[in-house]
């Protein structure tokens, strides 16, 4: 597996290149990049020209596991005010930023003759479109996946190419479904065909690479020793930030305080899970310094990290995995102690309906969260939503039959106006969700011909 | 492999031009030189030559990888384009797609794959239908008059994929448009109505063909037809005079799709508002969304709709109003103008406040003060003043934390319940609302204390003075505060004292709250057990129905309440008796006795003390047995929740099977499909006690709302008998590939009795290219014939 956080190797160089002095704070070990601030903007701007500068565009994928139970998924109306089901309600503050898309299918997460392994394929499948190669072993085989097609085409632009982010750390090697290689059920980001990029599930490092002003790599010992003292990344460059401030208008001191605040609050709740015991009634595994026992506060903490990431121009690009593919993680602090797999296999039972979506539910109120935050972070003249495309699905639809059409899938934001969000719109049977992924990337500045199995743009994003 | 096979003796228009005859004429060059060569045979084969020799291999993985390395070459893989043909055939669902892939890649020059991609055409898949399209629309124009010819084909399916292959084809709109125009006549719906999409598809130059569309019989093509026309932009005056006809259509779908396509025409705007507004008062919702969508894409124009807006939300129908104010929800900021008719009608339609509340939301920071100062206005309802102050959002913030300094009181209280019902609440404004727990107007209190109860964390000193505000001299301001400090800090131990002595309080709401606060500690409330139980004989019945309630959700821990719980039976209140019944389900030790005091309800007029009969006596087991005639009549009752109970009480409390399933089969037959799935759940837990029921259970597979259900239930079951035989035979060739999987794996179980599907079973045995389908052949063959 290649690196979990996609920097580009001579990242020094780069940062240096696309990053003015004037919007980073810089500390020993630490470097702090600022969101976009008028008065930071370049002088001859197409703001000052009379023009909107023009914001860059930001993706995100979630990937939740297991399918969701359609019908309380499925919107009945089409088109603006849709009704939201019990498990989209979540979303009702969001709602006019969420466009819901019924119908896409990816025909490569089909058995295809390959039988068993439906929740392998699903992950693998979920960004790429392709067929993954039945195995247990080295041979590996997938297909480029949608985040690193954009990340290859305009990665450059930014600190780090993508961000890989999940919550369960997974295994690379070694078999986890009915013949399939472990790296299929727990990666959805693909920089080749052969290489799954493995993600970073502690929030804490995540954190650190953010702000380190380190190229990459392992924890570097400023860190470590801030860690040690206690200190937060904000102490090491307040001389810098209060030089700053002096030179700023008053709406974007306050955003600079907000920000700031916003940044030492993420750091408190890391550090709060530093002191949590560890242990979690959900999984079976020992949880790690820096990684919360509380699953929810797990997720949003690194939502919390895509949005920091995002407002400070770090990465355009990110993946997320609520869970990996086949993930059999109990819910018991939404009094659900089964497991989340087990659960999908629901066999028609009502009563394991009922749980199966509350557990879908809980997921997208943690999308609520993220997306929330989004819409709540000035970008330009509007929000940071305002400039993402948020794509949010599963690889399968319905976690029983394990099929692959009419998948669960929406898209939050409006790609900086190219999209007419709020709607739920309903496309031909078999249309490839790689179709999805093309519109998107045409969006985001990285227009291709085809992914995966694309036969086409998804038409419809636009009124 | 010297593949030279690029002329075809079809003839090929003229627009495939110098390139490909180049190309052609570089083949046959190389094919020369290599034939001229000393031995041929020995010399080295291209990439693309051992892709092609290995997608010949008998090796699956070995032509798969061929197949995936030739669909990632583009136009490179042309000189594997006899292997890729031939691999149109394979059975393999993965070598036949990366072909095609590889096929649609080399583009234009592919073009002797044709006849093999519309053979395709007709295939069972669907997916290999569309994909075939796709890849004879990749090739291009040499494809279409093989296109053409299909459209002749006696497979409906043949002709709707032959027709979407031609729908892609934009570049050849003109030729195309009178083909698909004449396949609007097709017999077949699903055919017509596919040629109307993919009219639709090929834009300007179909617009006559779909303007003749707009006057089909079938309601579905005039509908996509006229959808279709809204791509299409600028239309003659007669196809947009008969879109407006269409507004009068019966069908919705129509009129809805006319709606859309006048929005996109050069209507002039006076016109196309009312056509806006009419739509907006539709009968049916998708023509009013379709109106919202039309006004949206008005853009800044659409603020000239707003008089005609309000005007709506000032009138009679009630769906009008509804719609009116989601337009102006939709038009954000840009509908301030709007903002004193929106008020108006808050207060003179407070049935629709909710979606009026939406739309002051809507309106952004603007519509902060008009909402606060309307707050004094005591016909308009506070809490959807409220609503639509806290839905505006981080902009309402601060001028709302001012508001809780206002002059006047309403706006004071009004701006508490704001702050409190934003998603999450504020941080900022926690200070300011503690603060007001202190001030002397008790409704500012009251609200403060219920804002800061939506909290998920509080500061300790904020909790503090929460705390004791649960004495303070109002009886409404402490069931505030005891709520509220219970939601966020029930498992403090301070707290958990508070709420057991907040039981007594003289105040009923105080007593109530407590409760209900108490409740959230769910199991753990234990300590609270005696004085919630003593609040089932409250002279307050709010009070006895929270307590019921809460013990209901504490389990075997409170089962000790349950005498206490048994007057609750015979209240006149059918809440209290539905509370009372469903705790004492919920808590008891199941015995005979218990299930016979609950019993007594089973002739209760109301359903919800019916249901929780139900589920109390299903919670009793085999103890309510004796209720078995009672509960079947139940599962006979109008009322669907209350038939699927009683189906599952059946399941649980008759332990007899032959008794119970014949019960439950008859269930199947129930017209609602949540109750024939409660039954097969109820069967399937009986496992082989029920296979009595695999026949009726196979036959559900062939509905969408049982299929899941049904294939649970046989898998559970795992176990027929003869009495289903004929059935799954039958189901042998059916074209559900579930119901043939279950029929082979079920036949094998039923054994030697099943020896009449042998020969059935051994012709499919020898047809089939599916080695996971010749395996489970082979094993119910076995089975059958007493070998396994």
């Amino acid at each position: 597996m290649s690196t979990a956080m996609s920097s580009k190797k001579q990242s020094g160089s780069i940062l240096d290149r696309t990053v003015s002095r004037r919007n980073v704070l810089r500390g020993v070990g630490v470097s702090l990049a600022l969101p976009w601030m008028e008065s930071l903007a370049p002088r001859v701007s197409a703001a000052s020209l009379g023009g909107t500068p023009a914001m860059p565009q930001r993706m995100a994928f979630l990937f939740v596991p297991n399918g969701v139970h359609l019908p309380d998924w499925t919107p009945q109306l089409d088109g603006f005010g849709y009704d939201l089901p019990h498990i989209l309600s979540p979303l009702a503050p969001v709602q006019d930023d969420v466009t819901v898309i019924s119908g896409l299918t990816h025909d490569k997460g089909r058995a295809n003759g390959d039988g068993p392994g439906d929740h392998a394929r699903s992950a693998s499948v979920f960004l790429t479109g392709s067929q993954p190669r039945k195995t247990e072993g080295a041979d590996i085989r997938s297909g480029v996946s949608v985040d690193q097609v954009a990340a290859k085409l305009t990665g450059r632009a930014t600190r780090f190419a993508s961000l890989e982010l999940g919550i369960e750390p997974g295994r690379s090697a070694g078999g986890c479904d009915s013949g399939y290689s472990c790296a299929y059920s727990s990666s959805v980001s693909w920089s080749s065909e052969a290489t799954p990029l493995s993600k970073e599930v502690n929030p804490r490092f995540v954190f650190e690479r953010l702000f380190s002003d380190k190229p990459s790599g392992t924890r570097d010992k400023d860190a470590l020793r801030r860690e040690a003292l206690r200190k937060s990344v904000l102490d090491y460059i307040s001389d810098d930030a209060k030089r700053l401030q002096s030179t700023l208008g008053s709406n974007d001191r306050q955003k600079l305080d907000e920000y700031l605040g916003g940044v030492r609050e993420v750091e408190r709740r890391i550090e709060r899970s530093n002191d949590e015991p560890r242990i979690s009634m959900d999984v079976d595994y020992p949880i790690p310094q820096g990684i919360p026992g509380n699953y929810g506060e797990h997720i949003r903490l690194m939502c919390d990290m895509m949005v920091l990431a995002f407002q400070t121009d770090r990465t355009r690009i990110a993946t997320f995995m609520l869970a990996d593919a086949g993930s059999n993680r109990s819910y018991r602090h939404i009094d659900i102690p089964e497991g989340h797999h087990e659960l999908s296999h629901h066999r028609g039972d009502a009563a394991k309906h009922a749980k199966i979506r509350e557990i879908n539910r809980f997921h997208v109120a943690q999308l609520s969260y993220f997306l929330q935050r989004l819409k709540a972070t000035p970008d330009g003249d509007g929000s940071l939503l305002d400039n993402s495309m948020i794509c949010y699905g599963s690889g399968l639809s319905d976690g029983d039959r394990h099929n692959n059409e009419n998948l669960p899938v929406l898209l939050a934001g409006r790609g900086g106006g190219t999209i007419d969000a709020g709607r739920h719109i309903r496309v031909s049977t078999e249309t490839p969700m790689c179709n999805l992924f093309l519109s998107m990337l045409d969006r985001f500045g990285s227009p291709v011909d085809y992914m995966g199995d694309s036969t086409g743009r998804l038409a419809g994003l636009e009124i | 492999m010297n593949t030279i096979v690029v002329l075809s003796t079809r003839p090929r228009p003229c627009v495939l031009g110098c390139q490909r005859l180049v190309l052609a004429g570089m083949l046959v060059l190389v094919a020369i030189s290599v034939g001229h060569s000393e031995d041929a045979t020995d010399a080295p084969k291209s990439p693309v030559e051992k892709l092609a020799d290995d997608l010949t291999s008998t090796e699956l993985g070995t032509r798969r990888d061929a197949a995936y390395g030739l669909a990632k070459l583009g136009h490179e893989a042309f000189g594997a384009l006899d292997a890729l043909i031939k691999s149109l055939s394979d059975r393999d669902e993965q070598v036949w797609m990366q072909s095609a892939m590889a096929i649609a890649r080399i583009g234009a020059d592919a073009e002797p794959a044709i006849d093999a991609l519309v053979e395709n055409l007709g295939d069972r898949d669907q997916q290999k239908r569309y994909r075939a399209a796709w890849v004879l629309f990749r090739i291009g124009p040499s494809a279409i008059p093989r296109l053409q010819e299909t459209l002749a084909s006696p497979s409906s399916e043949r002709r709707a994929a032959a027709l979407d292959a031609m729908g892609w084809m934009s570049d050849n709109a003109s030729d195309l448009a009178p083909t698909l125009a004449s396949a609007l006549s097709d017999e077949n719906d699903n055919v017509r109505q596919q040629a109307a999409k993919s009219l639709s598809r090929l834009g300007t130059p179909a617009t006559d063909a779909l303007g003749q569309a707009l006057n089909h019989d079938d309601s579905a093509v005039r509908a996509i037809a006229a959808e279709g026309l809204s791509h299409v932009g600028k239309v003659s005056e007669s196809i947009r005079d008969r879109l407006v006809e269409l507004l009068s259509d019966p069908n919705g779908d129509v009129r809805c799709a006319a709606v859309v396509a006048l929005s996109s025409s050069d209507l002039e705007r006076e016109r196309l508002i009312e056509i806006i507004i009419a739509a907006i008062s539709d009968i049916e919702t998708d023509v009013r969304g379709a109106g919202v969508l039309a006004l949206r894409k008005l853009g800044k124009d659409s603020d000239q709709a707003i008089p005609s807006l309000a005007r709506l939300l000032d009138g009679d129908d009630i769906r009008a109003r509804q719609s009116a104010a989601f337009a102006l929800a939709s038009m954000g900021p840009a509908a301030s103008a709007a903002t004193d008719d929106l008020l108006r009608a808050l207060k003179k339609h407070p049935g629709e406040g909710q979606e009026i509340a939406h739309a002051l939301s809507r309106l952004g920071a603007a519509a902060v003060t008009p909402l606060l100062r309307a707050t004094d206005d005591p016909e308009q309802s506070l809490a959807l003043l409220s609503s639509a102050l806290a839905g505006i959002g981080p902009s309402a913030i601060l001028p709302l934390i001012e508001a809780l300094n206002d002059d006047s009181i309403p706006a004071r209280v009004g701006a508490a319940q704001s702050l409190g019902g934003m998603i999450p609440p504020p941080p900022s404004a926690e200070d300011n609302l503690v603060a007001c727990l202190n001030r002397s107007e008790n409704q500012l209190r009251e609200a403060a204390a219920s804002a800061l109860g939506n909290y998920k964390t509080l500061k300790p000193e904020s909790i503090a003075t929460l705390i004791s505000l649960t004495e303070d001299s109002d009886g409404a301001v402490r069931g505030a505060a005891i709520y509220s400090v219970a939601k966020v800090d029930a498992s403090n131990v301070r707290v958990r004292e508070v709420l057991i002595a907040a039981v007594q309080d003289n105040a009923s709401i105080v007593r109530r709250r407590a409760i209900d606060g108490l409740a959230t500690l769910g199991t753990e409330a234990v300590s609270a057990l005696a004085a919630v139980t003593g609040a089932l004989s409250d002279a307050d019945s709010d009070v006895r129905l929270s307590a019921a309630a809460m013990l209901s959700g504490m389990g075997e821990s409170a089962k000790s309440s349950v005498p206490q719980l048994l007057p609750l039976l015979d209240d006149s209140d059918a809440r209290l008796r539905s509370a009372g019944v469903a705790a004492i389900g919920a808590i008891a030790i199941p015995t005979t006795e218990t299930a016979q005091a609950v019993s007594k309800l089973l002739g209760d007029e109301n359903p919800t003390v019916l249901l929780n009969v139900l589920v109390s006596l299903t919670n009793m087991g085999s103890h309510a047995a004796e209720n078995t005639a009672s509960v079947v009549q139940l599962t006979k009752h109008a009322d669907v929740a209350i038939r699927g109970a009683a189906v599952k009480c059946i399941a649980k409390t008759e332990s007899d099977a032959t008794k119970s399933v014949p019960l439950l089969i008859e269930a199947l037959s129930d017209s609602d499909w949540t109750v024939r799935r409660d039954a097969a759940q109820s069967l399937g837990d009986l496992g082989g006690a029920a296979k009595a029921s695999v026949a009726k259970l196979f036959n559900l597979l062939d509905s969408d709302e049982d299929e899941d259900a049904a294939s649970g239930a046989l898998r559970s079951i795992d176990d027929a008998d003869a009495s289903a035989v004929q059935t799954l035979i039958e189901g042998l060739e059916s074209e559900n590939r579930r119901k043939r999987y279950y029929a082979v794996f079920l036949l094998g179980k039923v054994g030697p009795d099943a020896k009449d599907a042998l020969p059935i079973l051994q012709r499919l045995l020898d047809e089939t290219d599916s080695g996971r389908y010749r395996e489970s052949y082979q094993k119910a063959i076995e089975a059958i014939q007493g070998k396994a």
